[in-house]
């Protein structure tokens, strides 16, 4: 059996050669156990914090507040995806990752640490929400953005996984969910079931 | 505000109601994407509205994987081209796989680009809520009518799709397009894409490009006789 750094990402599949329906059987048992990795996950989500975190977005959005919302690869498509899906409950938002030609100038000309910061400087005003989604916690554009955004009054908001990472040593986080997962596909499915969620509180606008 | 955790238990109850139905056909389909992989194809996700976003995910989990080691995979998505030019009929080849993800029943935006990929002789997959009916090879329909619920559990199977894709490029042996029409007897194989005088054939999730100057007037969904690169007449049916 050849080495395999990722083998532990299936670890009854065997590396040696096996016929086809060996292989289907081993990816069919493989698709169930990964499905219920994700519902363990889910079920872990605190739902009087979601409560408690939608509210306030809310209120924020009602006070004529933006939700502005980024991240990095497959969150900056959840920040697009929250985004998209609070412009249709009839509230304001917008994903920083909307700009390719801001992300592209901030990143070359400044550097990509400072591409969500850079752009909330000109943006944010204090009634607004920064929601932030990071599958490690310790993104530094993420961090970054979420500091300029605490320093302009925003309300700041974080998704996650791991232990949290970075986020969880930001005392002045406002609200933050952690998917406890070291596994990115799983921890993301859990993501999305978060920010539907907090959908769901937020509701649609009068 | 519904409550929070009756949602939660329903997407438990659609996702576990999904795999067990679909497991065995998602298994078939990660081997016949890996197969298009090892052919050289790109894969080519496509949605509108929230689901461009899916699209976009599903891109970047192929060409950036998070586990390092994983080999990056070519995939497009359409839906980030702001000219919308970026049509399948400009990028699509027939080993590439063409993704449709639709989190209702049917959006005809999807509808129109599986058929197009179709045509064109592509690997069809997707991805639907509840009541869809999709034009693909392997088609997988969410049982429920909540957009959001069914955008989580498809993202479980496009999660699935790319991880499980690797398995098979760890079997090398079965990534092999083998020789369909090499055997000492003629085969009967449908052929799914037509184009300048060759036809390419599937027969047992298998493809092949064969010539067709000796059948008359073939069609994509043709039944073909076929020897050793050749079809030699149409099958009726």
């Amino acid at each position: 059996m050849k080495s395999d750094p990722t083998g532990f990402l299936y670890p009854f599949l065997g590396a040696e050669e096996k016929d086809l329906d060996t292989v289907l059987a081993d990816v069919e048992a493989s698709t169930l156990r990964k499905g219920q990795d994700v519902v363990e996950l889910r079920r872990s989500i605190d739902v009087d914090a979601v409560v408690e975190c939608g509210m306030a977005i809310r209120e924020r959005l009602e006070r004529g507040g933006r939700l502005i919302a980024f991240g990095n690869g497959g969150s900056s498509t959840d920040a697009q995806d929250v985004a998209g899906d609070c412009l249709a409950r009839g509230w304001p938002a917008v994903a920083l990752t909307n700009d390719a030609a801001t992300i592209t100038a901030v990143g070359n000309d400044v550097g990509y640490d400072k591409v969500f910061a850079r752009q909330l400087i000109p943006l944010a005003r204090a009634e607004d929400v920064a929601l932030a989604i990071s599958t490690s916690g310790s993104s530094p554009n993420v961090i970054a953005g979420l500091e300029e955004a605490h320093r302009r009054a925003l309300l700041t908001c974080a998704i996650t996984g791991y232990d949290g990472g970075r986020l969880r040593e930001l005392p002045w986080l406002d609200h933050l969910f952690i998917a406890p997962s070291d596994y990115i596909p799983r921890l993301q499915e859990a993501h999305a079931t978060i920010y539907h969620l907090l959908l769901d509180v937020i509701g649609d606008r009068a | 505000m519904r409550d929070l955790a009756q949602l939660v238990d329903e997407r438990e109850r659609v996702l576990a109601a999904l795999l067990e139905a679909e497991k065995g056909r998602i298994a078939l389909a990660c081997h016949a994407m890996a197969r298009a992989f090892a052919r050289g194809g790109t894969l080519i996700p496509f949605g509108k509205g929230p689901a461009a976003t899916d699209a976009a995910h599903v891109a970047v989990e192929f060409m950036h994987p998070v586990i390092v080691g994983k080999r990056a995979l070519p995939a497009l998505a359409p839906t980030n081209d702001p000219t919308g030019g970026s049509s399948l009929a400009r990028l699509g080849r027939p080993d590439d796989i063409a993704l449709g993800l639709v989190h209702g029943a049917e959006d005809p935006a999807v509808t129109e680009f599986l058929d197009a990929a179709r045509e064109r002789g592509l690997l069809t997959i997707a991805l639907t809520g509840a009541g869809g009916a999709p034009p693909a090879d392997h088609a997988f329909v969410v049982p429920s009518d909540d957009p959001e619920l069914v955008q989580e559990v498809q993202e479980t199977v496009y999660h699935v799709l790319w991880e499980l894709v690797h398995v098979f490029f760890e079997h090398p042996g079965l990534l092999d397009d083998a020789c369909i029409t090499c055997g000492d007897v003629a085969v009967q194989a449908r052929v799914v894409a037509v184009r300048n005088g060759t036809a390419v054939i599937e027969k047992d999730g298998l493809r092949e490009e064969v010539a067709v100057e000796l059948v008359e007037g073939v069609d994509v969904g043709d039944v073909v006789l076929c020897h050793a690169g050749v079809a030699l007449e149409e099958v009726q049916p």
